[in-house]
């Protein structure tokens, strides 16, 4: 994949202003307004074709992360390029054009359909917002997203509303409204964190499935890793708006070089009563208290006041996001795995 | 002598299109300090045979037939002054969402202080003490008796619902879906304490979850429903290992795991049954690659093992059905070939 990425990240923030009740701005030490860093200064490229899956835990910045690359939301900081131009550029009819080529799956298939659409207008709505096509084309376009997604035969489907149908039935018409303008890059935001387990499988098969026969581009964004290591090419392990280890999946999973990488997936738990969770080579990584206040972030290394193998160095410095083995990136200075060495 | 025995148990709502029986003929044993683990998805029943057993069904629902055996008394026949002195002190539960179970207006250690008041002697200032103790115990400081539950993380919320639910001892607590909605890391964290605090006291539990790594994790011995019935019981071990009844693998296989390298998971075609009008025989059977024009029948519930049964006709080719059930192509109907 040594082509053009598709996307390329420099530097991305989002930061959000912190409002007491009061409605003055909370000023810290150096009478600067309060912020929460949402996403801090995030760097990485997504390549064409490839599913990145994005793990962490509630509040990690995952979804800000997701959003603000189909620009649903403004950076307020940093670059996105999509193809080799910054998004910042972008002319009206540019940011239009972006806006079909770049989707997004929420998680809950209940709140992000409209009650009143039938699913034939719901997934009619972006073709005409685009103005892509006539009626037949339209109808045309509709049936063949819908059965992409699975719901077959499309003609069935049509004039249900989302009443009507089941958790797993609502979550392959959004896949199908995100297909309908035939996308190159899709953001799934824990699509299946709410379907059950048979009918999450389906879902999962699709994508896999949409990645091949469409070329899709894929984020997949979910707290759950066995997910995200049956599906994504590469992973990228987020904490407190940082990214703090980015690879394929496999060396990810299997070898966790970062200590909150190793602390999460020991958290998993295994769908298997005679194993312990995945073992690495140093057990008991309990990850101690909780999670820092996101607007007052610890120094150094945000994750050293949970992390059993900081030092002083990591108070004292904020560690970068450095290549580390094949294709794999980790922001730490004391790495719990060997790496390919 | 078991501490909880359901005997035939079945439970209806009335519903707009006639009643639907959403337990059906359920046999469950639970020994003094077990962990009971029941999974299924979404309408298997679960939930609604965890509300019979703690006698919170809606209005629309009733017992319609079985006992339920607990310590001595058939549950089903308690008044209602009977179960207030149950509920908490000798059955106590843990709801789903830890923000419903508290209530908002006051502050925590009032709750605890009600609760424990309501079934014990304790003057206001032992049972508070009894309150911090407990909090303690599940990792929170006493300090936090005068905060009120939104100034709780979803965690420490969590955590509050379980101290509460173990304050007075109970020889029983029945958890529905106790960790979902949590991430990862704080899921582990309750689960850790569930178990912890269980083993402390020795009361036995029941958690309803349909997520089987949980189950597969803390449970010592796991019930599988579908469709209203339970399908398979028994030690959670075997239950995984030698599954006899072929939702089970189907379950079982569909979950990634993070352990192997996956080959394509299976997924399980089709609906659950409606169970307004549930089909004849086995309630797999539509979607189960090995059934037959037997599975027309009513299967018998048949032992496979030691405190092990299944509910399937051909729970003596369990072997073979294992084997082929981790092959996705099994699951794929011949109409969609």
């Amino acid at each position: 994949m040594s082509a053009e990425p598709l996307f390329r990240v420099r530097n991305l923030q989002k930061y959000y202003p912190v409002r007491e009740d009061d409605g003055l701005f909370n000023l810290n030490f150096l009478g600067e307004p309060k912020q929460l860093k949402a996403v801090d200064d995030v760097s990485f490229e997504i390549n064409r074709g490839e599913i990145i899956g994005v793990a962490g835990q509630s509040g990690c910045g995952k979804s800000t992360l997701g959003e603000l690359l189909v620009l649903l939301q403004g950076a307020t900081g940093g670059d996105i390029q999509f193809r080799g131009t910054s998004v910042a550029d972008y002319t009206a009819a540019e940011r239009k054009a972006f806006r079909r080529e770049c989707q997004i799956v929420f998680q809950d298939p209940y709140e992000s359909l409209n009650p009143r659409f039938t699913v034939s207008q719901t997934v009619t709505e972006p073709l005409v917002v685009h103005d892509i096509g006539d009626a037949a084309e339209r109808d045309e376009r509709v049936r063949e997203a819908l059965s992409d997604a699975g719901l077959s035969p499309a003609a069935s489907y049509l004039d249900k509303l989302p009443a009507e149908l089941s958790g797993g039935e609502r979550q392959r018409v959004s896949i199908a409204r995100a297909l309908v303008v035939d996308p190159l890059f899709l953001v799934a935001d824990e699509p299946v964190s709410m379907l059950d387990v048979s009918i999450r499988t389906e879902i999962l098969h699709l994508f896999e499935d949409l990645q091949e026969k469409r070329d899709l581009t894929m984020m997949y964004i979910s707290h759950d890793l066995s997910t995200i290591n049956y599906l994504a090419d590469r992973t990228m392990i987020m904490y407190l708006g940082d990214v703090v280890e980015l690879g394929p999946t496999r060396s990810v999973i299997r070898d966790p070089a970062h200590p909150y990488t190793e602390a999460l997936l020991e958290s998993v738990p295994m769908a298997d009563p005679e194993q312990g969770r995945v073992g690495t080579d140093r057990t008991a990584s309990d990850i101690r208290g909780d999670v820092p206040d996101p607007v007052d972030l610890p120094s150094g290394c945000r994750f050293r006041t949970r992390c059993q193998y900081a030092t002083d160095r990591c108070s004292a410095e904020d560690p970068t996001l450095d290549d580390f083995d094949d294709g794999r990136q980790v922001a730490c200075f004391y790495p719990v795995s060997d790496g390919d060495a | 002598m078991s501490l909880l025995e359901l005997r035939d148990v079945s439970t209806e709502y009335t519903t707009d299109d006639g009643p639907l029986r959403a337990v059906d003929s359920v046999d469950l044993e639970l020994e003094a300090g077990e962990i009971l683990g029941i999974v299924g998805e979404s309408g298997c029943g679960k939930t609604t045979l965890m509300k019979t057993v703690l006698n919170l069904l809606p209005t629309n629902g009733s017992v319609v037939g079985g006992e339920i055996e607990f310590d001595g008394r058939d549950l089903t026949r308690l008044s209602k002054s009977e179960w207030q002195s149950v509920r908490w002190a000798e059955i106590s539960y843990i709801i789903q969402n830890a923000m419903n179970a508290l209530d908002p207006v006051y502050t925590v250690g009032t709750q605890f202080v009600e609760i424990i008041r309501a079934h014990t002697d304790d003057s206001k200032a032992t049972a508070r003490t009894r309150a911090g103790d407990m909090l303690e115990k599940v990792g929170i400081g006493r300090a936090r008796l005068n905060d009120y539950p939104h100034e709780l993380s979803g965690g420490q919320r969590q955590r509050v619902v379980v101290a509460l639910a173990l304050a007075l001892e109970p020889p029983l607590i029945v958890a529905d879906e106790p960790t979902t909605g949590l991430d990862v890391v704080t899921q582990e964290e309750i689960l850790t304490l569930i178990q912890d605090m269980q083993s402390e006291l020795g009361s036995a539990m029941i958690i309803i979850t349909h997520d089987i790594s949980v189950v597969a994790e803390v449970a010592d011995r796991t019930g599988v429903m579908y469709g209203g019935e339970l399908v398979e019981v028994g030690d959670t071990v075997d239950v995984f290992k030698n599954s006899a009844h072929p939702y089970t693998m189907g379950l079982t296989n569909a979950f990634p795991s993070l352990a192997d390298d996956t080959a394509r998971l299976v997924s399980i075609p089709g609906t659950p049954p409606d169970l307004v009008t549930p089909p004849e025989g086995c309630r797999f059977a539509e979607r189960c690659p090995f059934a037959t024009a037997e599975c027309a029948e009513d299967p018998p519930v048949e032992r496979v093992g030691d405190r092990h049964t299944a509910r399937c006709h051909y729970t003596d080719q369990a072997a073979t059905f294992r084997e082929e059930s981790a092959r996705e192509d099994t699951w794929i109907r011949e109409s969609d070939r």
